[in-house]
C-alpha cells in the first residue's frame, strides 16, 4: 500500500512538472512572438525615420535652394534610395513609401516635358537656374534677360517666357543703295520691268533716263518674244494686246510703267488684278477716255491748263517717301508746270480700296497732281504726267527722279532684329557640353519669301549659328562660341525681299538657351 | 507533494508578473509610438511653415513679377530682394478676390490640409496686411514670426499654420 502511494505521488510530482515545463516554453513563445513583432515594428519605424529624414532633408534643400536665388547650388548625400519628384503635385515620395511635400512647382530634371521623374543617384545635386531648380540635372535652361529691336524698343517680358504673349516687332522699309550693276540685279533676282508707251508719247531722251541701268529693250515687235533682258519697252500695238490678253506677259513683271496710254476697260481690269496681286504701277497722264475709278483711286479727266503748276506738300518733306524724292526743301519745294493738260488722282470715295492714300504734290486748285497708294498688295503711283519734253523743274528732273524711285523700290527690303542677351553662369564640374539649343518661337505674316538668321555676337561679331532653313521645330542647335561667359547674346534678325510697301511684321514669344553638359 | 505543488504556484506566480510586466511594456511601447507620430506630424509643421515663411520673405516668385500678371504665377515670393518685401505682392497676395485668394496660396503651397494666416504690421503693431483665419484656440499652431523690411520701413510678417 505504501508503495503504492510512493509510485502514485512521484506521478503527480512528473505531471506538474510536464506542466510546468509547457507553461515556460509557452511562455517564451510568446515572449519570441513579441519579441519578434516589436522588432518588425522597430525596424519599419527605423526606416521610416530614415526615409522622413532624407525627404525633409531633399524638401529643405530645394525650399533653400529656391529661396536663395538663381546661382544657388547643394548636394544632398543620397545613397540606396530612390525619389520619385512630382512638380505638379508638389510632392516628394521616397523608396516609393514616404511622401513629403514642397511649397514651390519649379523644379525640373532639365527636360521639359516631365512631371514626374524619379531619381536614383547616389547624390543630388540641387541647383537654381532663374528661380528653377534643377535636380541632377546636366541641362540647364537659361531666359532672356534683355531684349530690344534695331529701333531700342524693348521686349523684355514679351519674349522672356513660353506664355503666349508675343512682341509684336515691326519690319522697316530699308533701302539697299550699294546695288552696282542693276541690269545684273534684275537677272539674279528675276525681276522684271515693262515701259508700255505704244503712241510713242514719252521721247527718247525721258524714256531713257527713266529706264537708265535697266539694260531696257525695245528691239522686239509683234510675233516675236520678248528679248532675254528683264526691262522691255512695248511700243507695238499688236503686242500690247499680248500683253493684257496672254497673261504670261503681264503676270511676269514686278514693275509696270505707263505713259499716256488709254487702255481698254478689259486691259485696265487685268491690269487692276495685277496691282492687286502684288504689282507696282506707275503711271502717268491720260489713262482712260473719261473719268473712273481705277486701281483703289479715282482718275480725273482735265482739260484745264489754268492750275497747271504742281508743287509738293509740306508733309512730304516731314513725313518723306519711301521711294520717291523729287528734292527740295520744305522752305524751297519742288514745284513743276506739266506740259498741257494735267489729270489727277483722288480718294474722296476710294475708300475702303486704296489704302495709305498719300499726297505728294498737288496743283494750285488742290487737284492732286502726283500721289501714291497701296491697293491690295500691290503698290500704285500717279504722276500727272510722267514724260513732259520739258522735265527739269526748280529741284530736278522728274525723269532722272522717277529712274532713282525705281531703282530704290529694287534696292528696298524689310528689316528688323531683335538683340536678347541671355544671362549665363558657366557650370563647373562638368568636362564639356553635350548638345545645347535655343529656342525661338516666332510667326511672320508673310508665307514664303523671308529670311530669318539668328546670330550670336561674340567679341564684337556676329557669327551665324542657324537660318530659317536650319531652325526646326522652333530649335536651332546651337554652339556657343564660349562657355566662359557670364552673358550670351543673340540677334534674331528677319529679312523680307519685298519691293512694295506693305507693313510686315513678326510675333516673337520667346527664346531661351538650354545648355547640356556631358556628365 | 506539498513541495511539488509549491514549486508550480510560484511559476505561476513569476509568470504571472512576467505578463503584467510585458503587457505594461507593450501598452508604454505603443504610446510612445502614437507619442513619437504627433511629434513627427508637429516636427513636419514646423518644416512646412519655416519654408514657405522662407519662401516668401526671401524668394521674388516666379515669374518674378506674378503680382502684375497672375496668370504666369508657379510659385510664390513676396520679396523683392532678400527680406525686402514688395508692396504690389503684399497687395494682391493678401487681396482675397475671385482672381487670386487663400484657396490659391493655399493650393501653390501644397497645404490644402491646413489652415494658414499671415499678419505683417510695423514694428510699432500697426498692421498692413493680413490673410487667413485666426486659429482656434485648442489647436495645436505653429507660429514663425520674421523681420522684414516693407518700403523702407522694419515690419514684422508673422505666419502661422495648423490642421483641418
Amino acid at each position: 500500500m505504501a508503495q503504492l502511494l510512493f509510485h502514485t505521488k512521484k506521478a503527480q510530482a512528473a505531471t506538474e512538472l510536464l506542466f510546468a515545463i509547457g507553461f515556460i516554453m509557452l511562455f517564451f513563445i510568446m515572449i519570441t512572438l513579441i519579441n519578434f513583432e516589436r522588432s518588425s515594428n522597430i525596424k519599419d519605424i527605423d526606416k521610416t525615420l530614415d526615409e522622413r529624414a532624407l525627404c525633409q532633408q531633399i524638401s529643405n534643400g530645394i525650399s533653400n535652394v529656391y529661396s536663395k536665388g538663381h546661382g544657388t547650388s547643394t548636394v544632398i548625400k543620397f545613397k540606396d534610395h530612390n525619389a520619385t519628384f512630382d512638380k505638379n503635385n508638389q510632392v516628394i515620395l521616397i523608396d516609393d513609401n514616404y511622401p513629403c511635400t514642397i511649397p514651390l512647382r519649379d523644379i525640373s530634371n532639365g527636360t521639359n516635358t516631365t512631371s514626374v521623374f524619379t531619381l536614383t543617384a547616389q547624390d543630388l545635386r540641387l541647383q537654381n537656374i532663374n528661380n528653377v531648380v534643377y535636380i541632377n540635372s546636366n541641362c540647364f535652361t537659361y531666359y532672356v534677360s534683355d531684349a530690344e529691336d534695331s529701333n531700342g524698343t524693348k521686349y523684355t517680358n514679351k519674349v522672356k517666357y513660353n506664355d503666349n504673349n508675343y512682341a509684336n516687332i515691326s519690319l522697316s522699309n530699308k533701302i539697299d543703295g550699294s546695288i552696282e550693276d542693276y541690269e545684273d540685279f534684275l537677272r539674279d533676282n528675276i525681276i522684271n520691268i515693262s515701259f508700255i508707251d505704244v503712241g510713242n508719247e514719252c521721247p527718247d531722251l525721258q524714256m531713257n533716263q527713266i529706264l537708265q541701268d535697266f539694260g531696257c529693250s525695245d528691239d522686239f515687235r509683234e510675233g516675236n518674244a520678248p528679248p532675254t533682258t528683264n526691262c522691255h519697252i512695248y511700243h507695238d500695238n499688236g503686242h500690247i494686246h499680248k500683253f493684257f490678253n496672254n497673261a504670261n506677259l503681264l503676270q511676269g513683271y514686278k514693275i509696270v510703267v505707263i505713259e499716256q496710254e488709254q487702255l481698254t476697260n478689259s486691259q485696265l481690269d487685268e491690269l487692276e488684278d495685277w496691282v492687286e496681286a502684288g504689282g507696282i504701277l506707275i503711271y502717268g497722264d491720260k489713262i482712260l477716255s473719261a473719268s473712273g475709278n481705277k486701281f483703289g483711286s479715282r482718275w480725273n479727266y482735265k482739260s484745264d491748263t489754268i492750275n497747271n503748276n504742281w508743287t509738293a506738300l509740306n508733309s512730304f518733306y516731314t513725313n518723306p517717301d519711301s521711294y520717291l524724292e523729287l528734292g527740295g526743301t520744305i522752305n524751297n519745294k519742288a514745284r513743276k508746270d506739266p506740259d498741257a493738260e494735267h489729270y489727277s488722282s483722288d480718294c474722296i470715295s476710294c475708300i475702303p480700296d486704296a489704302v495709305n492714300y498719300t499726297v505728294i504734290a498737288e496743283f494750285l486748285n488742290g487737284d492732286n497732281a502726283i500721289s501714291r497708294w497701296n491697293f491690295g498688295n500691290g503698290t500704285v503711283y500717279h504722276f500727272s504726267s510722267l514724260c513732259d519734253p520739258q522735265d527739269a523743274y526748280n529741284t530736278g528732273t522728274l525723269t532722272v527722279k522717277i529712274n532713282e524711285m525705281i531703282k530704290r523700290m529694287l534696292g528696298s527690303y524689310k528689316y528688323n532684329y531683335l538683340d536678347t542677351v541671355i544671362d549665363f553662369d558657366p557650370e563647373l564640374g562638368f568636362n564639356g557640353t553635350t548638345s545645347n539649343i535655343t529656342t525661338l518661337k516666332y510667326r511672320i505674316n508673310i508665307q514664303s519669301g523671308y529670311n530669318l538668321s539668328l546670330y550670336e555676337k561674340y567679341l564684337g561679331d556676329f557669327i551665324l549659328k542657324c537660318t530659317d532653313q536650319t531652325i526646326l521645330n522652333n530649335q536651332c542647335a546651337f554652339n556657343p562660341s564660349s562657355l566662359a561667359v557670364n552673358q550670351i547674346r543673340l540677334r534674331t534678325e528677319f529679312y523680307v525681299k519685298e519691293l512694295n510697301i506693305i507693313n510686315r511684321q513678326v510675333d516673337i514669344d520667346y527664346q531661351d538657351i538650354q545648355i547640356c553638359y556631358s556628365l | 507533494m506539498k513541495r511539488g505543488q509549491t514549486g508550480v504556484m510560484d511559476l505561476i506566480v513569476a509568470v504571472v508578473i512576467a505578463i503584467i510586466t510585458i503587457t505594461a511594456i507593450a501598452i508604454s511601447w505603443d504610446r510612445f509610438i502614437i507619442k513619437l507620430n504627433e511629434k513627427n506630424e508637429f516636427n513636419d509643421l514646423q518644416l512646412k511653415l519655416f519654408q514657405i515663411s522662407d519662401l516668401l520673405v526671401t524668394s521674388e516668385g516666379n515669374t518674378d513679377q506674378w503680382d502684375i500678371n497672375l496668370s504666369k504665377l508657379s510659385s510664390l515670393g513676396l520679396a523683392i530682394d532678400d527680406r525686402i518685401i514688395s508692396r504690389n505682392k503684399v497687395g494682391n497676395f493678401t487681396k482675397n478676390t475671385n482672381d487670386f485668394n487663400l484657396t490659391n496660396i493655399t493650393n501653390l503651397l501644397n497645404i490644402e490640409t491646413y489652415y494658414f494666416f499671415m499678419n505683417i504690421t510695423f514694428l510699432n503693431g500697426s498692421q498692413i496686411a493680413y490673410i487667413g483665419p485666426n486659429p482656434s484656440l485648442n489647436k495645436s499652431v505653429v507660429s514663425f514670426g520674421r523681420y522684414v523690411k516693407y518700403g523702407n520701413e522694419p515690419a514684422e510678417i508673422i505666419t502661422k499654420l495648423w490642421k483641418k
